[in-house]
């Protein structure tokens, strides 16, 4: 299956042939490549993130591309239940483990690497999550955050095709 | 802007769970401890693979794409091919209309 997808990055020298990974501390599910699901998105992220005020880039670029999925490469925290509270547990026992060898809470971070360190979920390449838009700009009740700002991970690049370049943006 | 509706069964969470608990329920605190100190150092070969891995996938489409362009003209050329000093007729339904009759090789 087939799931349509967004990238989002500042102007540069060129036009990208491929997403760039993400990497560090601050990505939600670890290193990979982040999607945004719904195309407005990916434009608010571009005008909130890629637009420093009176830097370069002055623009910024919106990529699509095609991720493949099945159903066992996929976690769907997103639409699927099941998935979305199996997820949370493992999330929360973890950090229940590691506050009590540690005597803190863990990050981010050291989910991910604890996941990735210990070769658990191999086989899962791609992980739907979302979380709060909390952006009055995009809905149209204010504060009212009806929408799923939702993103997709990809830590296997052969499961990303026809990456190309969708539109620039100029920031205004 | 809808359109990814994507609907399937859910992960197989019964191996993800026997997976998962089987290193949180049995990790000791030396390996606890031992994970600590040298996660960064496998973080950072971690993300080495992967960009080696995407440069890999980033080749391999390039080439898909280059392919894809070169059938694309070969296909064009073949179909453009005609006898030498051949002419295609091309006759149009309605002759009043201004559409040329014939198109000269």
């Amino acid at each position: 299956m087939i799931l349509e997808a967004y990238h989002t990055q500042g102007r540069r020298d060129k036009i990208l042939n491929f997403p760039r990974i993400a990497t560090g501390n601050e990505q939600w599910l670890g290193d990979g490549f982040y999607f945004w699901q719904d195309y407005e998105f990916a434009s608010w992220w571009g005008r909130e993130k890629k637009c420093p005020k009176g830097k370069y880039p002055s623009s910024y670029d919106i990529y699509s591309a095609n991720i493949e999925i099945d159903k066992d490469n996929f976690i769907d925290t997103v639409f699927n239940e099941e998935d979305y509270y199996e997820f949370v547990k493992k999330v929360e026992e973890f950090a229940k483990k590691f506050a009590k060898k540690f005597k803190k809470k863990p990050n981010l971070g050291e989910f991910n690497d604890f996941i990735a360190d210990f070769d658990l979920w191999k086989e899962v390449e791609v992980i739907r999550f979302q979380d709060v838009p909390a952006n009055n700009a995009l809905i149209e009740v204010n504060d009212f955050f009806y929408k799923k700002r939702i993103q997709i991970r990809v830590n296997n690049p052969e499961r990303i095709s026809n990456f190309a370049h969708s539109k620039n943006l100029f920031c205004v | 802007m809808y359109r990814n509706k994507v609907r399937m069964t859910m992960a197989n969470w019964q191996k993800l769970n026997t997976e998962f608990y089987s290193v949180l329920n049995n990790i000791t605190d030396v390996e606890w401890d031992k994970w600590m100190s040298e996660k960064d150092a496998r973080k950072s070969m971690r993300q080495l693979e992967l960009s080696l891995r995407a440069k890999i996938q980033e080749e391999k489409l390039l080439m898909e794409s280059i392919e894809a362009t070169q059938l694309y003209f070969e296909t064009l050329s073949l179909m453009n091919q005609v006898p030498p000093k051949t002419s295609i007729i091309v006759k149009c339904s309605d002759p009043t209309d201004n559409y040329p009759y014939a198109l000269a090789a």
